[in-house]
C-alpha cells in the first residue's frame, strides 16, 4: 500500500511539473498590448499574435499591458516586472538609459537590417553613446487644432456649396491663423461673440506647457533653448525670442483671452476643445483622434494646421515620436522575438506581404472604432516602405484633406526635434515660468525665464559640463 | 511525617536556578514579542535605517551605488523648490490652525448643546471622513475648476463675484488646499471633542452658576480647561499630520502654480519622479527629523515631568 | 420644539437659561450653524453623484445644469463593466480583511507584552514604537519596497496585510485597553498554568472586544483608502485596489480611448457608494470608535 502511494506521489510530481516547466518557448511580453476594454483592437492584436506564433512557434506572446509613466516605471523597473517591450515618451529614453532601466538594442537592429532604414532625426534621438535603444513607432509633429464651428461662427473661415468649410481665400491663402497676432486677433473674435470661452488652450503644467512653449519660443525667433558652445552646454532659456512667446502669453491672459488654470496639461486639451471651451489648442498630430474617441467630436469639424509664427520667419514644428524601448533585463533572445513582432505588427520597415497585412488590419480596425485616419509621420526612411505606406494611407483616409493638407506638407521643412538634454526637467522649469505669468500680474516675463535658465544651467546641464 | 517533604528539594539560591526562574519569566514574553517587533522592524526600523544610507549615496535607479556624503543634502539645500517647500509649509501650518483647528472645537462644542437632531448631525459631519482622502481630493479639485463655466465659478457670478481662479491663484492655494483637508476631517475631530465635552460633570457647571458665573465665563472657566488636554494632543497630532501634508497638493495641483503650494513631501515625491531617489530619501530624513524635534519640544513644554511625557 | 429644552441640565445653557427668549434665539442660531455644517459635508458628494451621470460635455456647461439632462442609472453598470470593476472591489476587499486580522494580532501581542507581561527590556523597545510614530510612512517607501522585492513579495498582497501589523496608533491603544483590564483575570490564568500564549487568545482578546471594534473600523478605513505602498507594489493589474485603480485612471486618462472625465467622476462616485453603505450600516459602531480612541488618553 506505502509503495503504490510513493509512486503514484512520484508520477504526480513527474506530471505536475511537466505541465508547469514543459513551455521551453521564449516569453516576450508585449506593453503595447491593449486593454480588454478596447476589443477591437485586443482582436488585431490576437490575430498579429496567432500569425506571428505560427510563423515562429519558439516564441510567446504574452499580453503585458503597460502606460508608461515615469512614476510607475521606476517601481517596475526594480522588481523586475518591465514587459520586454513596451511604449514611452520622446524624452524618456536618455533616463531611461542613465538608470539602467532599458537595454541597447544596436545588435538586434543591424542584424534585421533596420538600422540604417530608420528615419534619421528619430534615429538620433534614440541613441547615446553610438548605441541604439529604441525603435520609433511613428512620429508627430506639433501643430494646431482648430474647431471649425467655432472659427465659422465668427467669420474667420467660410463655407462651401456643400457645406465643409474653406480653409483658404480664392488666391489659396489661409483664412485660419498663420501668426501669432492672427491667434490674438481670432481669440478676441471667439470671446466677445461666444459666451463662457477662450480662444486658445495654453498648458501650463505637467511638463506639457513647457513643451509646447519651447516650440512657441522657437517661433519667436529662439534658435534653441540649449547650445553647445565652446565644448560646454548652456542654457538659452531667457533668449530674446523666449522672452517675446512668454509676453505673448502674458498679454493673452491680461486680455482674459487664455485661461488663468496653472494646471493645465495634456489630459485637458481635448477636453477644452470638445465640450466648446475654447476654438483652438496646439497638439501633436499622433493625438488628433482623441477628442473623437473621448469626447464624440464629430470627424468633420476639426482641422489640423501647421504652428504659427511669431516674428513672420520662424517656423517651427516640435518633432517627436513614441518610441518602443526594452527592458535591460530582456535578454537578446527575447528583443529579437520583441522586434519580430513588431514587424508582424506593422510597425516594421518591411514590406513583405505579412507586413503589409498586418498595416490593413491596423487601418481596418481604426475605420471600424470610427477613428479619424490621418496621414502619420513615419518612422522609417526607406523609400520602398514609404511608398507601400503612404499608397495604404490613402487609401484608408477618412477625414477630408482640405482641411489637414496644409500641416502635412510642410512638416517635413518644419520639423524641429526637442532639445537634447534634460528636455523633461527644461519643460519643468518652463512650466513654473508659464504658472507664474499666469497667476501673478505682476510678473516679469525676461525675470521669470532668467531665474529659470538659471536653475537649469546649475541643476542639470552642469551635470553634463564636469 | 516523612511524606511532608517535597520528593525534590529546590536550591532556591543556585545561580541556575535563578538564570532558569528568569528566562521563564521573561522567555514568554520575548516570543510574543516577536511577531510584532518582527513587523516593525521589516516595515518601519530597517526602511528608516535603509533610508538615512541612501540619503548619504549615489543611487542608480532604486538601488544605492556609492557614497556621496553630504551632497545630495547640499543640492536638496539648495534647490529653489526646497525653500519653497519650507516657507509652505508654515503656510500650510498657520492656515491649518486658523481654519482647521478652531472649528473642530467650535463645532464639538455646539453639539454638545443641542438636544434636536443630534443623531442628523453627527452622521452629517462625521460622513466626509469616510470618504477616502484620494475620491476627496480628487471631486473637490473638479469642484475648483478655474473655468469660468464651471460650478463654483458660475454660483459667484450668480452672487455677483468676479470667477476665481481657485487653486491656479497662489494666494489661494493653500488656504483652499487646507479648506478641503478640514471638510473631510474636522468631523471626526469633533466628535473626539464631544466625547470629552460630555463627560463634564453637571456639578461643576451648577456651581460655576452659583458663582455667577454667565455663559462667557461658563465657558471659560468650566468647557476650556476641561477640553486642554484633549485639545492639546489633537494639536500636536495636527501639527504632526500637516507637515506630512501630500496627497491634496500631488492631485490637485502637483505643487503649482510654480510651488506655490509644494510640501516637503511631495518635493521628496517629485524627485523620486525625476528619478533621483537619493535626494528623495534626503527630503525624507530632513522631514524626520524636523518633526521628532517639533514632537520633542512640544512633549518637553507641555509635560515638564519627563516620565509623564513617555505615558502618552 | 422648545419643550425638549426644558429638561436639559447639563452643559453651558440649561433649561433655566432657555425660560429667557434671548436665549431661544441663541438656541437657533446653534442649530442653524450646525445645519450648515452637516450641509457643507453633504453637499460635494451629493454633486459628486449627480454630475457623475452626465455626458463628459455637459460638465462645463453653459449655462451649468445642475441636473444632467439624462439621468441614465444604467451608467454605473455601463461604467463598472467597461473598467471590470468587481476585481478591484475584490482586491480592496481581500486587502481589508488581512490587514485587519493582522492589525488585531500583531498589534494585540505586542501591546500585550508592553502591557501585561513586560519582559525585560521592553522599555527600550516601546521607546522604538514611540519614534515610530513619529515618522512619515511615506519616508520609508522606497526601501521598504526594495526589501519587499528582494523577498519577491512584490504583486502580492502580503505586504499589504502585514503593514498594518506594525501602526503605533493602533498598538497604544490596545495597549491603553489592556493596562485597564483587571489584574485579578491574570493571576488566575497564571494560578491555572495558563500560558502566555494561550492567556491572549483565549482570555484577553474575547473580553478586548470593544477595543478591537475600534482598531478594526480603523483599519478597514485605513485599508481601504491606503495608496503609496499598493501602488507601487501591485503593479499587477489584475491585484489593483479600488483606490489604485482610480488613480491610475486619472493618470492616463489623456492616452485611453473612451474614457473621457466624465467616467472618471463615475468611477468616484461608484468607490464612494460602498463606502457609505457600509458607514450607513454601522454608524452607531463608528461613530462612538471615534472617540473611543481618545478617551483613553
Amino acid at each position: 500500500m506505502r509503495k503504490l502511494l510513493v509512486i503514484i506521489l512520484l508520477v504526480a510530481c513527474g506530471l505536475l511539473s511537466a505541465c508547469g516547466g514543459g513551455d521551453d518557448r521564449i516569453k516576450v511580453s508585449i506593453g503595447m498590448w491593449p486593454e480588454e476594454i478596447l476589443t477591437k483592437d485586443v482582436e488585431m492584436f490576437r490575430s498579429w499574435e496567432e500569425n506571428f506564433e505560427k510563423d515562429y512557434p519558439q516564441y510567446d506572446i504574452v499580453p503585458d499591458h503597460y502606460t508608461y509613466s515615469p512614476d510607475t516605471v521606476i517601481a517596475k523597473a526594480t522588481a523586475n516586472q518591465l514587459p520586454v517591450v513596451f511604449q514611452t515618451y520622446f524624452t524618456e529614453p536618455k533616463k531611461l538609459i542613465a538608470n539602467g532601466f532599458i537595454r541597447d538594442i544596436t545588435a538586434e537592429l543591424q542584424e534585421l537590417g533596420w538600422y540604417d532604414k530608420m528615419d534619421p532625426m528619430m534615429r538620433e534621438t534614440l541613441s547615446a553613446d553610438g548605441k541604439i535603444y529604441g525603435v520609433p513607432r511613428d512620429g508627430y509633429g506639433l501643430g494646431l487644432f482648430l474647431n471649425l464651428e467655432m472659427l465659422y461662427d465668427v467669420g474667420v473661415i467660410e463655407k462651401n456649396s456643400d457645406g465643409t468649410y474653406r480653409l483658404h481665400d480664392d488666391s489659396g491663402n489661409p483664412l485660419y491663423p498663420t501668426t501669432f497676432d492672427d491667434i490674438r486677433r481670432v481669440s478676441e473674435l471667439i470671446v466677445e461673440n461666444i459666451d463662457y470661452t477662450y480662444g486658445i488652450v495654453i498648458l501650463s503644467a505637467n511638463k506639457n506647457g513647457g513643451w509646447q512653449f519651447s516650440n512657441m519660443a522657437w517661433n519667436f525667433g529662439c534658435k534653441n533653448l540649449q547650445v553647445y558652445r565652446d565644448g560646454k552646454w548652456e542654457a538659452n532659456l531667457n533668449d530674446p525670442g523666449a522672452v517675446r512667446a512668454l509676453e505673448w502669453i502674458q498679454t493673452m491672459r491680461q486680455e482674459e483671452l487664455i485661461s488663468s488654470d496653472a494646471s493645465l496639461s495634456y489630459n485637458d486639451w481635448y477636453l477644452k476643445i470638445g465640450s466648446k471651451q475654447v476654438a483652438m489648442a496646439f497638439c501633436g498630430s499622433d493625438a488628433l483622434s482623441l477628442p473623437v474617441t473621448n469626447y464624440n467630436f464629430p470627424l468633420d469639424q476639426f482641422a489640423f494646421v501647421p504652428m504659427p509664427t511669431g516674428d513672420g520667419e520662424s517656423r517651427y514644428s516640435l518633432y517627436g515620436g513614441t518610441p518602443y524601448v526594452f527592458s535591460a533585463n530582456a535578454t537578446d533572445e527575447q528583443v529579437k522575438g520583441a522586434l519580430l513582432f513588431l514587424k508582424y505588427m506593422g510597425r516594421s520597415p518591411e514590406v513583405d506581404d505579412i507586413s503589409v497585412d498586418a498595416m490593413e488590419l491596423g487601418f481596418k480596425t481604426a475605420q471600424e472604432k470610427g477613428m479619424p485616419i490621418l496621414p502619420t509621420i513615419k518612422a522609417w526612411a526607406d523609400p520602398d516602405y514609404l511608398e507601400v505606406a503612404n499608397e495604404l494611407e490613402e487609401k484608408y483616409i477618412n477625414v477630408n484633406m482640405d482641411y489637414f493638407k496644409d500641416f502635412f506638407d510642410t512638416i517635413n521643412e518644419m520639423k524641429k526635434p526637442e532639445e537634447p538634454n534634460y528636455c523633461q526637467d527644461m519643460y519643468a522649469l518652463l512650466d513654473n515660468a508659464i504658472q507664474s505669468i499666469l497667476s501673478n500680474p505682476n510678473a516679469v516675463a525676461q525675470s521669470e525665464l532668467t531665474t529659470a535658465n538659471a536653475q537649469f544651467q546649475k541643476n542639470f546641464l552642469s551635470k553634463i559640463n564636469k | 511525617m516523612e511524606n511532608s517533604l517535597p520528593s525534590k528539594i529546590i536550591d532556591r539560591t543556585s545561580s541556575s536556578y535563578k538564570i532558569k526562574k528568569f528566562l521563564r519569566k521573561n522567555l514568554g514574553g520575548w516570543l510574543i514579542m516577536l511577531p510584532g517587533l518582527a513587523l516593525f522592524t521589516f516595515f518601519v526600523w530597517k526602511p528608516l535605517f535603509q533610508n538615512i544610507i541612501l540619503s548619504f549615496s549615489h543611487t542608480m535607479g532604486m538601488k544605492a551605488v556609492g557614497f556621496a556624503g553630504f551632497e545630495n543634502y547640499k543640492s536638496v539645500f539648495q534647490d529653489v523648490f526646497f525653500i519653497d517647500a519650507l516657507v509652505n509649509t508654515f503656510k500650510y501650518l498657520f492656515w491649518s490652525i486658523i481654519i482647521g483647528f478652531f472649528i473642530p472645537i467650535i463645532l464639538g462644542i455646539l453639539l454638545s448643546e443641542v438636544v434636536h437632531f443630534r443623531g442628523f448631525f453627527r452622521l452629517g459631519i462625521y460622513f466626509p471622513s469616510i470618504v477616502s482622502g484620494m475620491a476627496v481630493a480628487i471631486m473637490w479639485s473638479y469642484l475648483f475648476d478655474p473655468n469660468p463655466g464651471a460650478v463654483l465659478n458660475q454660483l459667484l457670478a450668480r452672487l455677483g463675484f468676479k470667477y476665481s481662479g481657485f487653486l491656479s491663484n497662489p494666494k489661494l492655494t493653500i488656504p483652499l488646499i487646507i479648506l478641503t483637508m478640514t471638510w473631510r476631517g474636522a468631523g471626526a475631530t469633533a466628535l473626539i471633542y464631544l466625547s470629552s465635552l460630555q463627560n463634564i460633570s453637571n456639578s461643576q457647571y451648577e456651581a460655576a452658576r452659583i458663582d455667577g458665573a454667565n455663559w462667557f465665563n461658563r465657558l471659560r472657566f468650566v468647557t476650556f480647561p476641561h477640553l486642554m488636554p484633549t485639545i492639546k494632543l489633537l494639536f500636536i497630532l495636527q501639527v504632526i499630520s500637516v507637515f506630512q501634508v501630500f496627497y491634496e497638493p500631488m492631485v490637485m495641483t502637483g505643487g503649482g502654480p510654480n510651488g506655490a503650494s509644494v510640501s516637503l513631501l511631495l518635493l521628496s515625491y517629485n524627485y523620486y519622479q525625476q528619478m533621483e531617489l537619493s535626494k528623495s530619501a534626503a527630503v525624507a530624513v530632513i522631514l524626520s527629523l524636523i518633526i521628532i524635534v517639533l514632537t520633542v519640544i512640544y512633549l518637553r513644554l507641555s509635560n515638564p515631568n519627563k516620565r509623564e511625557a513617555k505615558n502618552v | 420644539m422648545f419643550k425638549a429644552l426644558q429638561s436639559k441640565t447639563n452643559g453651558i445653557f440649561n433649561y433655566s437659561d432657555y425660560k429667557k427668549p434671548v436665549y431661544k434665539i441663541v438656541y437657533c442660531i446653534i442649530l442653524f450653524f450646525l445645519f450648515v455644517a452637516a450641509l457643507t459635508a453633504i453637499t460635494p458628494p451629493l454633486w459628486l453623484f449627480i454630475s457623475s451621470f452626465k455626458e463628459a460635455s455637459e460638465l462645463t456647461s453653459v449655462p451649468y445644469r445642475l441636473f444632467p439632462k439624462v439621468f441614465d442609472i444604467g451608467k454605473i453598470v455601463s461604467v463598472w463593466k467597461m473598467l471590470n470593476f468587481g476585481k478591484y472591489f475584490l482586491n480592496s476587499i481581500i486587502v481589508v480583511l488581512g490587514a485587519v486580522v493582522c492589525s488585531i494580532v500583531f498589534n494585540g501581542l505586542l501591546a500585550y507584552s508592553f502591557a501585561i507581561l513586560k519582559p525585560r527590556g521592553y522599555k527600550f523597545f516601546y521607546g522604538l514604537v514611540l519614534l515610530s510614530y513619529m515618522i512619515p510612512a511615506f519616508s520609508s517607501i522606497v526601501p521598504l519596497f526594495l526589501s519587499i522585492v528582494d523577498l519577491k513579495l512584490q504583486n502580492t498582497f502580503i505586504p499589504l496585510w502585514l503593514m498594518f501589523g506594525a501602526n503605533a496608533f493602533y498598538l497604544m491603544m490596545m495597549k491603553n485597553y489592556f493596562e485597564s483590564l483587571p489584574k485579578s483575570i491574570f493571576e488566575a490564568a497564571a494560578m491555572d498554568k495558563c500560558g502566555a500564549f494561550k492567556t491572549f487568545f483565549l482570555i484577553v482578546l474575547p473580553l478586548s472586544k470593544p477595543i478591537i471594534g475600534v482598531v478594526a473600523i480603523f483599519t478597514m478605513t485605513a485599508a481601504w483608502s491606503d495608496f503609496l505602498l499598493p501602488y507601487l507594489v501591485l503593479q499587477d493589474d489584475n491585484m489593483m485596489t479600488v483606490i489604485v485603480k482610480i488613480y491610475n485612471l486619472k493618470d492616463t486618462m489623456g492616452s485611453m480611448q473612451g474614457f473621457g472625465p466624465d467616467k472618471l467622476l463615475m468611477v468616484l462616485t461608484i468607490s464612494i457608494i460602498p463606502q457609505i453603505l457600509i458607514f450607513l450600516i454601522f454608524q452607531k459602531r463608528i461613530t462612538a470608535s471615534a472617540y473611543a480612541g481618545a478617551v483613553k488618553e
